[in-house]
């Protein structure tokens, strides 16, 4: 019932693939020190950033799935005296698979278990290849420049025209090369998500959702770099409409929790998101 | 004998808030056989271009002329360093010149300062806290 508005979801038990093209608009309004205090942008900096993906995905066994995204980005920046200006490119292509070791409905009580793992691969370009393509705003940074292998849970219950989910993931990105000839690894990530759910209408369902991400410190030639670990919190809600049997409209709008103490070293943003993916059957 | 202590303690906590009261947004670690010192041309580090005077003595307070420099700007805490390449030109005996030294984005920056002439070496480390 939940097809996600946030990720790629997952395939209908009776859909053979599925296909989906997200744009989303993302206005930054500020960034959290690493004291965890928040403050807005002042009139001397700002960050947008316009982002699309492509994904896909397509049952492998009855159970299992493979997903490819492809997401595409267009930043705009206003850096003091560099003036504004805007730019982007390829981000970092995530593919990996689903496992549905529970599926919805199997057992009575007992929730939908799913299983995912993928891959980041660095497609984006990283800040500091940013240099050698004469971008002095940076707008051209779509991606860590790391490889990272993600992992992750999702426990679904459901109560006709309700349900809940647990999502949880682990995220672990690779040590890279810098440009400087060091290596370098950021930390590990953990994210979880509360969502609730309902369907409001025949074929529409309503979400509302909490999100927390924490990644621990940086790793510059072994040595965990001080204050450079991260934390992120945000809500939001979706909907999404399936006006047809193949086809589904989303909408979603998130919001980072923009107050001091409920993120850390990080910029925060309102995203609002609108989809379409279409079912094969 | 321990209130010496005592005072000896005083006075390095009051240095020590003097210090960090003196408002300035650079901490500085020296290394190596020169001593640099460097200032903002237009004070306090803003986002955008910057340009940084730093001046290079020796240990007898000399200045150093004809050393080379490498400026490097990063965002320690990001993971990530400078989208512009610091050039560094030498304006008269022992001051240079370095520009751009751009923060592309707010926070806080190291900017590490590597001289070096002939067989001598020395590094310094500034922070900015970029507005
Ligand atoms: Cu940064």
């Amino acid at each position: 019932m939940s097809a996600s508005a946030v990720g790629v979801g997952r395939l209908l038990s009776w859909e053979r693939f599925a296909v989906g093209f997200r744009t989303a608009f993302a206005a930054g309004i500020g960034r959290w020190d690493s004291s965890a205090h928040f403050a807005r942008y002042g009139d001397n900096y700002a960050e947008h950033a316009w982002r699309s993906e492509f994904w896909s995905m397509v049952a492998i066994s009855e159970r299992a799935s493979a997903y490819l995204r492809l997401p595409w980005a267009l930043n705009y920046k206003q850096v003091g005296n560099l003036g504004d200006g805007a730019g982007g490119g390829l981000g970092d292509i995530q593919a990996g698979l689903r496992y549905e070791a529970v599926e919805i409905g199997e057992f009575q009580w007992f929730p939908a278990i799913a299983l995912t793992l993928g891959v980041s691969f660095p497609s984006g370009r990283a800040t500091d290849q940013a240099q050698a393509h004469a971008d002095a705003l940076g707008t051209s940074v779509t991606g860590r420049g790391a490889w990272a292998i993600n992992a992750g849970v999702s426990l679904e219950k459901t109560k006709i025209p309700w349900f809940v989910r647990v999502d949880l993931g682990i995220g672990v990105p690779l040590p890279r090369d810098t440009v400087s000839g060091q290596t370098l690894r950021f930390g590990p990530q953990l994210q979880t998500a509360l969502t609730v759910g309902r369907e409001v209408l025949p074929r529409v369902v309503v979400s509302v959702y909490g999100r927390l991400q924490w990644e621990s410190a940086i790793l510059v030639a072994g040595v965990a770099i001080d204050n450079s670990s991260r934390a992120d919190s945000g809500v939001g809600a979706a909907c999404s409409w399936r006006f047809d049997s193949h086809w589904t409209a989303q909408l979603a709008i998130d919001s980072s929790l923009a107050f001091d103490g409920l993120g850390d070293n990080q910029p925060a943003q309102l995203t609002s998101t609108i989809g379409l993916r279409y079912g094969y059957f | 004998m321990s209130n010496r202590i005592s005072m000896i303690a005083l006075l390095t906590l009051i240095a020590a808030l003097a210090c960090t009261a003196c408002g300035s947004d650079e901490s500085e670690i020296n290394s190596g056989a020169f001593e640099i010192t460097a200032a903002l041309e237009s004070s306090p580090a803003a986002v955008g271009r910057n340009t940084l005077m730093v001046t290079l003595k020796d240990s007898a307070g000399a200045p150093v002329e004809g050393a080379t420099l490498v400026v490097d700007p990063q965002m320690l805490m990001h993971g990530h360093g400078s989208t512009e390449q610091v050039v560094v030109s030498e304006m008269s005996a022992g001051v240079y010149k370095c520009t751009p030294l751009t923060f592309q984005m707010p926070g806080m920056w190291q900017v590490t300062i590597d001289a070096k002439k002939g067989e001598l070496t020395g590094r310094k480390v500034f922070s900015f806290e970029v507005k």
